[in-house]
């Protein structure tokens, strides 16, 4: 018996449980889900945007890692721990709080990869200027970042272990420069001093929030994620012995990395200079090693697409469990017999996103109409959180026969009913934050707050509509699914796990 | 594998080859109409981006800071020179930015701008006491290579050679003076473009003491009164304030986390859109919608009618291929009408706006074409295979012998 299908009794377990255990093979390791985990949050524009908000990031980096990384982090562990199963968010919610629920989860929690990626396209060809000095004309810029799409959808369609094998060997650059900004910092620092006043008192450091609200809600949004390597929960070797070194030193690093890059660009580029995209790149040319620009810019250029690789193959296993489940049409079921990739599910996204990316450039005001988008998807991002966050308080009581288990709950949130609400309590301020500060802190400048809640707002109300109409469309197919009948359909892809594992 | 079902899709397509070629000129028709707009549209597109790193180039090297009335900068159908609408920027501020800025350093210099009589913009520079006209302004006002004053200033680019599209033929230089006595312009500033060492400092200085709004958006222009659109990125700005005096784009500069591509493009994508989104604009994209339904509609009929064959093909369990015997049809169907679009598109192109034919920008639009193709490709199959997965393989045989 495998870890999923140990969780509930086989009559009352859904598709989503009983197929993909039987189908996909399990391929991911400990270091592989490290390696997911940070790179999935860790965005390379993030410390560059957060060093301009000066000294002060580094408060508000610690109060987003506190109120909304760790509690996030562990509410996912737990989750992940009691329904190792594929689709993570999808499962959890379905078996907690419904099937409507479910379906939600998976929908909000699934809808951001297009915001992501295609700003991931856009810091992609930031870099590439960055380190070839070229000037993109809007042709080659849209162009490059289709390219880009198609590009990471191709790398996706392999099989898991291979497309992990290649973000797992673009990891170790990435890591590496990311904490030499550190150094090139501290250089500059020591030599021309620090280009960003380092501060006289302690007190310049702590977040203040009616300021800087918006930079936490950035900070949120750069710690989005946690939830998404549990999408593959099938696909991992054992997630109960693995995820807790993902979920504590994945956040170690990335606490670490975050800090780091951010001190060192600080120290090297002046608060409020520092490029939104492409700094830690530009951030060695600001340190006295020009020369440095090109090579380092380069490997970010290959780091991120080993990001929106990730991305691809991680977001589309979320489609392919609501197939399954026949939430959406079948066809996003398609599993290719030899990779075992949900070959349907990634194309389906590298075409969604190729026309969000020609939409966002058929717009005159470019700036607001991206900035809109985003922040309406970080909107959705963070509903998606509560899918996973609330579900813990629910499936104490509701499962507690399987917490009774010490085989099958081999972690869970320490400190009793108290610890849960407490992290509870957390993640959900801290979530329900960084959701307040999209709406009343706009991103972009040059829109005032009554001009830009609305947008945003109706973005997400979309959103969610468009979600409430597949799931209504496809509420008779998914009613009326003929659990045998599926079983048998599926047989022919079963996996001969003593091999596989 | 990947040989053997492209040799099942050639055979299936050729199999229906009326259908087959049916849809792919109807396909491509729809993709010629969108190359047609795509070239009109990228040559408006051009032309300002020309225009704009010429300014950029010539005027300012690496300019980094533009400064304008507060009613922006629009692009001139007429001339092709950009231009200020209905305002100039104010000479004493103008002169303060220019000569008393800290930490700025002058690049440029005066503009005059369009006269009423004459639809010809100038730009003008201090350094070199010279200004520029393009081609189209040179044939307006019967200049040519014989006059007597142009020859007196021999064209001197030497900002221009590393844009040849501009180059010596396509814009002309002449003494200050003698252009404005040729064309009878005033000596008004438009704008003034610079380059200061320290963006940031102009942002939190300059801006703030000359209450100029700092943006990176090129759409932003402030209209003096109450009701204001362009909101503070200074401080000084906030309210809209009626006396505000200017505009200043950054324009190597990105400002927060706003600007995910540069000035630039986002200027490009103004008067690109412009273009495409005229009624020919929305029309080219209904066609290309047409031609995709046309494909589709044939795509479904012949699944109809090979219901047998996939009807075998699940009930011996490759269904899980049959998702890539559909994109390998579609793809080729695609890429033969894009191909088919490609050339009618050129020839619509030579024969309706032979003006407009220019390689160059074919091929951009060539490449922005293909950008559609995945999506097409992709949802070409993935609905039809939709359609196959909801029967069991023992429906599809039945139907099928029924």
């Amino acid at each position: 018996m495998t870890e999923a299908t140990r969780a509930t009794p086989i009559d009352q377990q859904s598709l989503a449980e009983l197929i993909p255990p039987r189908i996909l093979p399990r391929v991911l390791g400990r270091w592989d889900l490290i390696v997911i985990y940070v790179s999935i949050i860790f965005g390379s524009y993030a410390s560059g945007q957060m060093a301009n908000a000066g000294w002060q990031a580094i408060g508000i980096w610690i109060l987003a890692y506190l109120l909304f990384l760790l509690p996030a982090g562990l509410c996912s562990l737990e989750m992940g721990n009691l329904f190792p199963d594929e689709g993570g968010v999808y499962v959890w919610a379905s078996k907690t709080m419904g099937k409507l629920a479910g379906f939600f989860g998976g929908w909000l929690s699934w809808l951001p990869v297009f915001g992501a990626v295609v700003t991931w396209t856009a810091i992609i060809t930031s870099y590439l200027t960055t380190a070839t000095g070229w000037e993109l004309e809007l042709w080659q810029q849209v162009s490059l970042q289709v390219l880009i799409v198609w590009v990471s959808v191709g790398i996706a369609l392999f099989s898991l272990r291979t497309a992990q094998n290649m973000v797992n060997k673009l990891f170790y650059p990435f890591i590496f420069f990311a904490a030499l900004t550190f150094f090139a910092g501290l250089f500059h620092a020591l030599t021309q001093g620090s280009a960003t006043p380092l501060p006289n008192s302690f007190s310049e450091l702590l977040p203040n929030l009616s300021e800087n609200g918006a930079v936490f809600a950035l900070a949120v949004l750069l710690l989005l994620g946690v939830e998404t390597p549990f999408n593959m929960g099938v696909e991992i070797r054992s997630v109960r012995r693995s995820a807790p070194w993902m979920v504590f030193g994945g956040s170690l690093m990335l606490g670490v990395l975050y800090l780091l890059t951010t001190t060192g660009i600080m120290m090297a580029t002046p608060a409020g200079e520092a490029d939104p995209y492409a700094a830690l790149a530009k951030v060695y040319g600001d340190a006295g090693f020009p020369w440095l620009v090109p090579t380092v810019g380069m490997i970010y250029v290959l780091t991120n697409l080993g990001q929106i690789v990730l991305y691809q193959y991680a977001y589309a296993r979320l489609l392919f469990v609501s197939g399954i489940e026949r939430h959406f049409p079948k066809v996003f079921t398609y599993l290719d017999p030899r990779t075992r990739t949900p070959v349907a599910a990634i194309l389906l996204q590298g075409a969604v996103m190729t026309l969000i990316v020609l939409v966002m450039y058929s717009n005159s005001n470019l700036t607001n109409a991206t900035q809109v988008m985003l922040a309406a998807l970080t909107v959705v991002w963070c509903l998606s959180n509560y899918f996973f966050i609330f579900p813990v308080v629910i499936a104490r009581r509701k499962y507690a026969h399987l917490y009774a288990d010490s085989d099958h709950v081999t972690w869970k949130i320490p400190g009793g009913s108290f610890g849960v609400w407490l992290t509870v309590i957390a993640a959900t301020i801290g979530n329900t934050v960084a959701i307040y500060y999209c709406f009343m802190a706009p991103w972009v400048a040059d829109m005032a707050v009554s001009a830009w809640a609305p947008q945003v707002g109706t973005v997400v109300a979309v959103g969610i509509i468009l979600g409430l109409a597949i799931y209504l469309m496809n509420l008779k197919n998914s009613q009326s699914i003929d659990v045998e009948d599926e079983l048998a359909q599926y047989a022919v892809l079963e996996t001969d796990k003593s091999e596989a594992t | 594998l990947i040989y053997k079902f492209f040799k099942m899709a050639i055979a299936n397509l050729l199999r229906y080859g009326t259908r087959t070629a049916l849809t792919s000129v109807g396909l491509a028709l729809a993709i010629a109409v969108v190359l047609f707009v795509n070239v009109i549209s990228l040559s408006f597109e051009s032309g300002a981006a020309q225009v704009y790193r010429y300014l950029q180039m010539v005027q300012a090297g690496v300019a980094n800071v533009w400064v304008t009335p507060t009613t922006g900068i629009n692009l001139d159908s007429s001339t092709g020179f950009f231009t200020t609408e209905g305002g100039t920027l104010p000479e004493s501020l103008a002169d303060q930015i220019l000569k008393s800025g800290p930490g700025i350093k002058v690049v440029v210099a005066a503009l005059p701008g369009i006269t009423t009589t004459r639809p010809v913009t100038l730009y003008g520079r201090s350094d070199r006491q010279t200004a520029a006209i393009n081609q189209a302004a040179k044939h307006q006002l019967n200049l040519n290579g014989n006059d007597t004053q142009l020859n007196q200033v021999p064209v001197q680019f030497d900002l221009t050679e590393s844009l040849p599209e501009i180059g010596a033929g396509g814009l002309i230089e002449l003494p200050l003076a003698t252009a404005q006595k040729i064309l009878d312009l005033p000596a008004v500033v438009h704008w003034v473009m610079l380059k200061s060492p320290n963006v940031v400092e102009f942002r939190d200085t300059i801006a703030q003491q000359q209450n100029i709004l700092v943006t990176t958006d090129p759409t932003v222009k402030v209209q003096t009164g109450p009701a204001q659109t362009g909101q503070a990125q200074t401080g000084q700005a906030q309210a809209g304030l009626p006396d505000q005096r200017g505009i200043a784009y950054l324009l190597r500069d990105r400002l927060g986390r706003g600007d995910l591509v540069t000035f630039d493009v986002k200027l490009a994508a103004i008067y690109f859109n412009q273009a495409s989104s005229t009624l020919l604009g929305w029309l080219a994209k209904i066609t290309l919608g047409l031609g995709f339904v046309l494909m589709l509609s044939a795509a479904l009929l012949s699944l109809e009618e090979r219901r047998h064959e996939f009807g075998i093909l699940t009930a011996v369990g490759v269904s899980s291929d049959v998702l890539y015997l559909f994109l390998l049809e579609s793809l080729i169907l695609f890429i033969g009408a894009t191909l088919l679009g490609i050339g009618i598109g050129i020839l619509l192109l030579q024969i309706l706006v032979p003006t407009l034919f220019n390689w160059s920008i074919i091929l951009k639009s060539v490449v922005l074409v293909i950008c559609y193709l995945p999506p097409m490709v992709i949802f070409g199959s993935l609905i039809p295979a939709q359609q196959l997965l909801r029967k069991s393989p023992l429906e599809l045989l039945r139907t099928a012998t029924a």
